[in-house]
């Protein structure tokens, strides 16, 4: 009996042994690998895009581009040929998990996994399906995309993403808004430092209009700006974003696309967020840092935990589904991606993130 | 004040403006019957978030063009450093507004304090072609001594 036992335990020992040595040949310095590859859709407009994934892949994001009409993904299937994940499944779904699964324009960008709750990459061959479609949404054959495949080792003990801020319309010659500008990342990079993600941020002028147009729609400038930033994510600061709507600012996508495109940019308005006087107080530069880091997570890959119709929520696990204006405020006033700033006399800081939230973010293909 | 103010951050309008979602000044109408009321009040200084301030102001412009009660509000705009900001707003977006009540308040605005004010006001000049210092009137136009 007691050989038995001392057996198990060195078999124990071993399997243990084992695991921590399968560990330990991972190289997990967050290097990324960018395959390109251009690819026809079949007779019923579906491309296959193979994904080979070596043992240090942690996640990884498909781009499809270039067809006429409209791109979707819809879904992914592992080495042994098992679903991983289907866009049927969420379709009618009062939870969202990645915009990839809706029909865009010029490109769809899909970052696998997107939680934790998701599982680890395995190694192997696996295909992400995606669709060409005409405007009308229906399947269209035989088209020609060109696809990316960024392909991300699992990360070291200091993520970090790449951010440049590119400022528009001669903004970067205003020593008013560049003081409040490099203010704001400041603080934004303390506040998602305080979240495990180091965000290194460099300023550029880029030659083109202060009023910028919605990224998730699409402006025509977009893909220059990206082209001449050429990696992370690109936040361009304007007069206005989007008219009318004047939007303190947008992402290009849920999940953003890491290369370039016309949605490959966060927008932001500095004007709005000055106020009525039009010169920042210490408030308003909180609320402006908070909106950067908003964006940006949406950017790579995070939703409102609540939409402020307090009916659809993210996918996470551990984001309240709270179904009322005093609930959601109560449970989720500091999050970082609540609906809208909370105010009273004063506004509630909102600078906090979920595991499940912050384990998105890590997910992200541009995070290294 | 107070009573506007509480009126102000409990209505609709304001509800809608502090959303980070795209919303239209068209939205702002469907949600309230007091809409200029309401949006007047989310311009002033003490509702947070200020861009609640901004955005009220490009509702008034782009709903309430033809208002003169509107139009007044604007010139105050024009002339006061501390509404500069929805001063901005208005001569981004003069072109919505009546030709020449767009042509006053950038002309007034050309002698306001604040130096971004006046680029603006000089902005729209350019953009609409006016010479920038109004033309004085004809002698016999002029009131007598």
């Amino acid at each position: 009996m007691r050989s038995f036992l001392t057996l198990l335990m060195l078999m124990a020992s071993l399997l243990a042994c084992t695991g921590t040595a399968v560990e330990d040949t991972r190289t997990c310095d967050g290097a990324s690998r960018v395959e390109t590859m251009a690819l026809t859709s079949d007779k019923s407009g579906v491309v296959e895009v193979p994904v080979s994934l070596g043992p240090n892949d942690a996640s990884f994001m498909v781009l499809t581009e270039g067809a006429s009409g409209l791109l979707s993904t819809d879904g992914a299937v592992n080495q042994d040929g098992e679903v991983v994940v289907d866009w049927s499944d969420w379709a009618d779904s009062r939870e969202s998990l990645t915009n990839a699964f809706f029909a865009s324009d010029e490109v769809s960008a899909f970052n696998w996994p997107v939680r934790e709750e998701d599982g680890a990459l395995t190694e192997g061959e696996w295909t992400v399906s995606a669709s060409t479609l005409d405007d009308d949404g229906y399947p269209k054959a035989k088209q020609d995309v060109d696809v990316t495949v960024i392909r991300r080792a699992c990360l070291g003990a200091k993520a970090s993403l790449p951010v440049t801020i590119a400022y528009a319309g001669g903004l970067e010659n205003d020593r008013e808004v560049t003081e409040a500008v490099e203010g704001a990342a400041e603080l934004w990079e303390g506040l998602y430092a305080a979240l495990g993600v180091n965000i290194k941020v460099s300023f550029i002028g880029v030659d083109i209009d202060g009023s910028l147009p919605e990224p998730l729609l699409g402006g025509e400038d977009y893909a220059e700006v990206y082209e001449q930033v050429g990696d992370g994510v690109v936040v361009v600061v304007g007069n206005d974003v989007a008219g009318e709507a004047d939007l303190y600012g947008e992402a290009g996508g849920i999940p953003g696309p890491l290369l370039p495109s016309s949605h490959s940019v966060v927008a932001v308005s500095w004007l709005i967020h000055a106020g009525g006087n039009a010169a920042f107080d210490d408030s308003e530069l909180q609320v402006f840092a908070e909106t950067m880091a908003h964006e940006v997570g949406h950017y790579v890959g995070l939703y409102h935990p609540v939409e402020s119709d307090w009916s659809a929520w993210d996918a996470l696990g551990d984001t309240r589904r709270c179904t009322s204006a005093s609930a959601c405020e109560s449970a989720l006033s500091t999050n970082l991606m609540f609906p809208y700033p909370v105010c009273g006399r004063n506004c509630v800081e909102q600078t906090k993130l979920t595991d499940g939230q912050v384990a998105v973010v890590l997910n992200n293909a541009g995070v290294r | 004040m107070l009573l506007v103010l509480s009126f102000a951050f409990a209505g609709p309008a304001y509800e809608l403006l502090r959303l980070r979602d795209p919303v239209t000044c068209l939205d702002l109408g469907a949600a309230t019957p007091a809409l200029r009321e309401e949006l007047a009040a989310l311009t002033e200084p003490a509702v947070l978030p200020s861009s609640v301030q901004v955005r009220a102001s490009v509702c008034l412009t782009e709903r309430f063009a033809d208002d003169p009660v509107v139009h007044a509000q604007f010139g105050k705009w024009m002339l006061d450093s501390e509404r500069a900001g929805l001063a901005l707003v208005v001569l981004q977006r003069a072109e919505a507004l009546p030709r020449a009540v767009a042509l006053d308040l950038a002309r007034q605005a050309l002698t306001s304090g604040n130096h971004r004010v006046v680029a603006y006001s000089q902005a729209f000049f350019v953009r609409s072609g006016e010479p920038v210092v109004a033309e004085p009137p004809p002698p016999a136009a002029l009131p007598a001594p």
